[in-house]
């Protein structure tokens, strides 16, 4: 951006830039995690990070002195500390920078480049522009986006917010506006970004950072503008919108403004401004400090990764062990890969050590949209990049799926005359349901509730029944070898291609939670933030299919007859567990089936009991039914800002066999991705495997980073305080810009570490792989994950280092034992406050189970 | 028994509040149990009290607690007040404080506030209590400045954040019109009943019906600044930024029908006043249009609720007008209660809605057609986004003014100028020992005193210059105040000296703490919101007592001198006591001015995270 002639003002080129670095989160409804710094993904880790803050004034690292703390309670070992500054700075320069590290006082002092033209409207003229134009202009768009608070909408919304505006104005008695300058601008069509700035800011070299200064002072509504301008889709209630129509609406506000302020005759922010037009997308110089702090990040890192890379070296399973897993399963599940499923796989294998458990992404790898029977629209369930070509329809035996009504959320009650009614006839029985809550929390129509996404009862159409089976451009159901294709792919993925057991679950995961704008976020990443229940049950029917295991058996994949799959949802919030077409299980499998449902419940037990170490609310000392309970009990109560942590304190990405993992206890701090190299030598499927993995586990994890390290800029901060807007968003205040980014409350147990990614492979096929696809290995080389590879044959470690791949001998030679995983959480600490000092010392060491 | 019963659930909160500051930040549980202990045991008093008093005939209970300060021509009085009024505002605010506490004992759990929330809405629980039970206008006074000021706390709970420190202001300013207001109906009462009156002796007061109709709309001014109604409603919205649950218990539940509180409190002393009447009903109804139309087009669904609150506020306004006082009573209860419960549950309107639009969704018809009802729609609409224009033309009328008088006198923030006032301060306090003015020109001495020290309040209510030199024109302002009192009432040097001590040595407290900062490299500029606190928590606090007294809160010695000052001003002289009210305004907002500004907001001078000004 810096080579563009900056005196030249191209209004295309602006848009352009200010997308680039918009956020770019939709609507909540579905929440997507994502790299929260993407526009600065083409560069280097830290030169983005320091650069994103040298512009925008984000905080994207602790400060030294935290970095020191957490030296001073070894969260930071000094063994890695040394270690990084030998292998950053060299030996000779390793005292020098030694001392730096741990004792020199640095000025921290940086303004950034944001805002500063702008402000010179206050500085000079006393016109608090920010003041000035927000509240209304928040209100106008807010108001035109709203998907349904509102009672009466936005007149002539389908023609564009300026027009819709024009059109308002044009019939009402009253204006927007309070001075006829801006309101005859507006009404003029001729008026463009160009021409007003021309009128505000006078000097073409000023433009672009004017209009910089001016959409990142509310980041939040300008990017959720911008987002639904490129995908309305994300909308039910579709809205035709544009970031140009929202500028141009904020500059009309800007003249009112001043015209109101200063009168008619003011001059051009240009004439009086002495400060030179700034280059906003410059690099800056780097400084000391920042290469400090580069080493500091990266020591806190691998004082961490060090403990799992030695961990998993130490339990390595020796080769003679191969007569288990030829040994006939007792049944076997596939789970999501999400960290979240980490504790539940663990206790069904101690359960049951000859049970075996697979990770691959939730979707399972069939995308399509879904329609509820009786609903307007379609869900989308397949991960976000993807534009599913399929349709599944939900066939109800009985009665239609329907939302049901909660009378306190009628609109009724803020009108005048109807109002009046129920403000008289609702009153007593709100405080009932107040009260009813307080002490017995249950479900709601209210809550988010992630078994109801589907109707366990209704028929699903998964199979095309032929040429016109189709609906809105979309193919109701799959063909043969659609279905085919798919099963074959994610069964070899994983590695399942034999052995099959009698059962195989297919468990999805969803997440039910009360009061909680952000609750799509805590659903399936892999099916856009949703519940993967209906992926679960079409991948069960589909490998299920006569016609399917037919066509599997003739490409090599035979699976005997006997093998059913069935699938399930998996709460996270509530921990509970629903099989979905029991019945069709045959007598022998019932039975089978109806022990393992024992297994799960059993399992979900001590899963709830897991997670009950880090509440507050919870004594984990109690009975463990009692401990159930409650957990449920969380998942709809009101009053809970955190029914579950989400990915909270995720570092960890691992794709290989179960074995890598099986003996380490990691605390639920890891995507575990099955794969098994064995099954794919020359590394095909392997690429299939990492392609997702970048967006997937890369974007929440960083979303989980730069959320908790500047939970204020780039976090939506505490959520108590959050008022919903139009149904898109939240915003504190009534005057508020949007809060993009995750709240305090998810991120606050967070360690900000970046994804450590362990392949199962031999590093020269890996590097192969990664390099076949650009946009995955820029993940990689541009450090925001760092990838290691297990050498099967060697049992050694090699890191992904400047394109290349250097061995890695851990550190950490001894790893404490674990005897009894429950008694262990009895004992555990929770943390004292949210700050990282006594927040990272929640997470429990890298652990060998016994 | 009934007696001590009644003192107890005043005492109660005070002592839990006490319990709850003596806690450390970080003892949650202890400090959750303090306060709920404190709400439970207010509970079971006033379930005894209350069985008592129905048993013994539910007749209204008179109370004298003792009082605070008497003298031969002043008493105030700590009067309590039974009836059964006081019984369903009392009963609901302790059963939804109740309930707070227990939601926000989960809900504001590792919340870095979690301290000063349970206390400060103990503070704001006693100011409740002390309204709702008060015998006089004077206890009354003290619980309103109290809710006022923990108003304060609360807006601005998240204190590191641009909006809530500038609402927080706002919010306070436009509570201290009703404030003034509410002092200058006490000061005008004391004049026309010729003593301090108790609520039980309303109804049989003997004074001209003229003058009871402008008590009357004295107090409605108060009633519609406290309940939101237009043109004031703009501050209810703007008060939610504290967590969820201290938004649903002050601005859904029990703060906002105070102003309805004191028209039902007081209405046996307007019953007879048919205009006032049809005032009150006319203003419910504007409101209630106006209000109704905003919640209609609000996209924010805080917004919304406190909106369509406004508007059944407005339509008690008219019930009571008509003289149905326990429809009134129902409705309150059943308000509060549901819009509470709806700002409660107002995060989970996303799930809710789009679920609910998922399967039911019907494209609205939003097309306006050009005859005069499409005219009146477009018009409504637009209006109710500006919500009526409301705070653009209070600040106009009431703020802008001000700041463009203060600007005339921008010389004043020169040290010099400074000196030569506080000069001509002690000049003319000397020369008034040495020679009494007659009554013609000590009228004109004492007028100008008293304008001068507007002036300097309005002054400091403007500056944009450091803190200190803000902080010495509000005490030059109190200094001219006094001179005014002294001649104004005749003179008593003993109150005068109680008024002036209180004021002093605020001032040099306050002075050492803002040295202190600026010492520490503080910007405490008072252009823009500096955040302090973030660095210095406790200064804050002690900053904040020293502010209260400064600005002479009730209770402070300061306060009872200058009430007592005030009464002795001749009847006559009304002109002088309303100029005097007017101060009593001005020095609040800009204390609270100087103490947002110097301590909240975000605090940039340290490397940390900082939150956006937009957020």
């Amino acid at each position: 951006m810096s080579e563009k002639n900056s005196h030249q003002f191209d209004e295309s080129h602006l848009l352009h830039v200010l997308k680039h670095y918009l956020p770019t989160q939709g609507p909540l409804k579905d929440f997507v995690h994502h790299n929260t710094l993407h526009a600065f993904q083409d560069m280097k880790f830290y030169e983005a990070i320091y650069k994103a803050s040298a512009i925008f004034g984000y905080q994207t690292t602790f400060t030294l002195s935290e970095y020191r703390d957490l030296y001073a309670i070894r969260r930071i070992t000094p063994k890695t500390l040394a270690r990084v500054i030998r292998q950053k700075k060299g030996d000779a320069h390793f005292e020098e920078w030694h001392t730096k590290a741990l004792y020199k006082e640095y000025d921290w002092t940086r303004e950034p480049r944001i805002g500063r033209l702008r402000n010179q409207w206050r500085e000079q003229y006393f016109v608090d522009m920010d003041n000035a134009v927000q509240p209304l202009l928040f209100r106008i768009v807010c108001s035109y986006i709203d998907q349904g608070i509102a009672i009466s909408p936005f007149p002539f919304e389908d023609k564009g917010l300026l027009s819709a505006l024009r059109d308002l104005e044009n019939h009402s008695a009253v204006s927007f506006f309070k001075t006829k300058k801006a309101r005859d601008l507006l009404y003029d069509k001729s008026s463009t970004i160009a021409s007003l700035l021309e009128i505000i800011v006078g000097d073409k070299a000023y433009y672009e950072q004017y209009v910089y200064d001016q959409q990142f002072s509310h980041r939040g509504w300008s990017g959720i503008v911008s987002t639904l301008e490129d995908k309305p889709e994300l909308l039910l209630y579709s809205k035709n919108i544009s970031l140009k129509d929202m500028i141009i609406l904020e500059l009309l506000l800007e003249v009112d403004a001043l015209t109101e302020r200063l009168g008619e005759n003011w001059k051009p922010l240009a004439k009086t401004v002495t400060q030179p037009p700034l280059d906003m997308f410059a690099d800056e110089p780097s400084t000391e400090l920042e290469e400090l702090i580069e080493l500091w990040q990266d020591a806190f890192e691998w004082s961490y990764y060090d403990t799992v890379l030695s961990g998993v070296l130490l339990t390595l399973p020796q080769e003679s062990s191969k007569e288990e897993e030829v040994s006939k399963k007792s049944f076997q599940s596939i789970f999501c890969i999400d960290d979240r499923e980490y504790s539940l796989r663990t206790y069904v294998e101690s359960l049951d050590t000859q049970a075996e458990t697979f990770g691959a992404p939730g979707y399972f790898g069939v995308e399509f949209y879904f329609h509820p029977a009786g609903a307007k629209f379609y869900d989308k369930l397949c991960p976000a990049p993807v534009s599913p070509k399929y349709l599944i329809k939900e066939v109800p035996k009985h009665t239609a799926h329907t939302h049901e009504k909660e009378i306190m959320y009628t609109k009724h009650s803020h009108k005048l005359v109807r109002g009046l009614v129920f403000s008289y006839l609702l009153g007593i029985p709100a405080l009932g349901k107040l009260i009813a809550n307080l002490i017995n929390p249950t479900m709601s129509p209210a809550i988010a509730d992630a078994f109801a996404h589907m109707d366990p009862n209704a028929d699903l159409t998964i199979v095309h029944a032929g040429e016109k089976d189709h609906e809105k451009g979309l193919q109701i159901g799959f063909t043969v070898k659609e279905m085919t294709d798919r099963v074959e792919k994610s069964l070899r993925c994983i590695g399942l291609v034999e052995n099959f057991s009698d059962i195989v679950y297919v468990i999805g995961h969803g997440s039910s939670s009360a009061n909680n704008p952000h609750h799509g976020a805590h659903d399936c990443g892999a099916c856009s933030g949703r519940p993967g229940l209906v992926n679960a049950r079409v991948f069960a029917y589909m490998a299920n299919y006569e016609p399917v295991r037919e066509m599997l058996a003739s490409r090599g994949v035979s699976i005997p007859e006997s093998t059913q799959f069935v699938g399930a949802l998996h709460d996270t919030a509530s921990d509970e567990i629903m099989f979905y077409d029991e019945n069709k299980l045959s007598e022998k499998n019932k039975i089978q089936h109806k022990k393992n449902v024992h297994l799960f419940e059993e399992a979900l037990d001590l899963d709830a009991k897991e997670r009950s170490r880090r509440f507050m609310s919870i004594d984990t000392k109690q009975d463990i039914k009692k401990i159930r309970k409650d957990i449920k009990k969380r998942s709809v109560s009101y009053f809970e800002p955190r029914p579950e942590l989400g990915h909270g304190t995720n570092a960890l990405c691992v794709v290989g066999r179960r074995s890598l993992t099986k003996r380490l206890f990691l605390d639920r701090r890891a995507f575990l991705n099955s794969y098994d190299y064995r099954t794919d030598p020359d590394g095909t499927l392997l690429l299939d495997v990492l392609a997702p993995l970048g967006t997937v586990c890369g974007g929440i994890n960083l979303e989980y980073f730069f959320s908790r390290m500047d939970n204020y800029k780039l976090g939506a901060g505490t959520k108590l305080p959050h008022n919903v807007m139009g149904l898109v968003g939240v915003a504190n205040s009534s005057d508020g810009d949007l809060r993009s980014g995750l709240p305090l409350q998810m991120v606050e147990v967070h360690d900000p570490v970046r994804l450590l990614m362990v392949v199962e492979h031999y590093p020269e096929v890996i590097k192969k792989v990664i390099e076949s696809k650009p946009d995955l290995y820029e993940w990689f080389s541009n450090e925001w994950i760092h990838l290691v590879a297990l050498h099967p044959d060697e049992k050694k470690l090699y890191v992904f280092e400047e394109g290349e791949f250097v061995a890695y001998e851990p550190l950490t030679k001894k790893l404490p034992v674990m005897h009894d995983l429950s008694r262990t959480f009895e004992t555990t600490l929770k943390m004292k406050t949210n700050h990282i000092l006594d927040a990272t010392q929640e997470n429990l060491p890298v652990h060998i189970i016994k | 028994m009934l007696m001590q019963l009644l003192t107890a659930l005043v005492a109660i909160p005070v002592l839990g509040f006490i319990g709850c500051i003596l806690m450390s930040r970080k003892w949650e549980r202890t400090i959750f149990s303090v306060a709920i202990s404190t709400i439970l045991l207010e509970l079971a008093t006033f379930i005894f009290f209350g069985y008592a008093w129905i048993s013994s005939g539910a007749a209204s209970v008179v109370v004298n607690a003792g009082s605070l300060f008497t003298s031969h021509n002043f008493a105030f009085n700590l009067d309590f007040y039974f009836d059964t009024l006081a019984a369903v505002f009392l009963g609901m605010a302790i059963i939804m404080t109740a309930l707070i506490f227990i939601f926000s004992k989960y809900y504001l759990h590792r919340e870095q506030g979690f301290k000063r929330f349970y206390g400060t809405v103990l503070v704001f629980f006693t100011g409740l209590s002390l309204i709702i039970l008060a015998g006089n206008f004077e206890v009354l006074f003290m619980g309103w400045e109290l809710i006022g000021i923990s108003s304060v706390l609360l807006i601005a709970f998240y204190r590191d954040r641009f909006l809530p420190a500038r609402n927080a202001l706002k919010v306070f300013s436009v509570y201290r019109i009703g404030d003034a207001f509410l002092l200058a109906a006490i000061w005008y009462a004391h004049h026309i009943f010729e003593k301090s009156v108790h609520f039980s002796q309303l109804s049989g007061l003997d004074a001209q019906s003229g003058s009871i109709a402008m008590l009357g709309v004295l107090l409605l001014v108060v009633a519609m600044v406290k309940s939101a109604q237009f043109p004031f409603s703009y501050w209810l919205p703007r008060a939610m930024e504290g967590p969820t649950t201290s938004s649903a218990i002050f601005y859904g539940a029990l703060s906002v029908h105070m102003g309805l509180f004191l028209l039902l409190r007081t209405y046996p002393l307007w019953e007879g006043s048919v205009g006032l009447r049809v005032a009150i009903a006319v203003l419910g109804l504007v409101t209630a249009i106006v209000a109704s139309s905003i919640a209609r087009v609000q996209s924010s669904i805080k917004t919304q609720i406190a909106y369509a609150s406004i508007t059944q506020i407005g339509i008690m306004f008219i019930e009571l007008a008509a003289g149905l006082q326990w429809l009134v009573l129902l409705h309150f209860v059943s308000n509060a209660s549901l819009r509470t419960y709806q700002l409660l549950i107002s995060p989970s309107v996303v799930s809710y809605l789009v679920h609910d639009q998922f399967f039911y969704f019907v494209p609205p018809l939003h097309k306006i057609k050009k005859t005069f009802l499409g005219k009146l729609h477009a018009t409504f609409y637009t209006l109710g986004i500006k919500e009526w224009n409301m705070n653009a033309t209070v600040s106009r009328y009431i703020w802008k003014p001000l700041k463009l008088v203060g600007r005339k006198f921008a010389f004043l923030d020169r040290s010099f100028m400074q000196f030569v006032s506080l000069g001509a301060f002690l000049v003319t306090l000397m020369a008034n020992s040495l020679v009494k003015l007659p009554a013609g020109p000590s009228l004109v001495v004492s007028t100008a005193a008293a304008t001068i020290s507007i002036i300097f309040y309005i002054r400091s209510y403007t500056t944009k210059n450091s803190a200190r030199t803000g902080w010495n024109l509000i005490m030059l302002g109190h200094l001219f105040g006094m001179l005014f009192l002294l001649l104004a009432s005749g003179g008593d040097w003993k109150y005068l000296a109680m008024y002036g001590v209180g004021v002093v040595i605020a001032f040099i407290v306050g002075h050492i703490c803002l040295r202190y900062l600026e010492k520490k490299g503080e910007p405490t500029a008072l252009r823009d919101y500096q955040g302090s606190i973030y660095a210095f928590a406790k200064l804050g606090n002690l900053f904040f007592i020293v502010a209260l007294l400064f600005m002479a809160f009730p209770i402070s010695p300061s306060f009872l001198a200058q009430d007592i000052l005030v009464g002795m001003i001749p009847e006559a002289h009304a002109f002088q006591i309303a100029l005097f009210g007017f101060s009593y305004l001005l020095v609040g907002v800009s204390v609270v001015r100087l103490y947002t500004k110097v301590f909240f907001g975000p605090h940039k001078t340290s490397h940390h995270e900082i939150a956006y000004r937009s957020s």
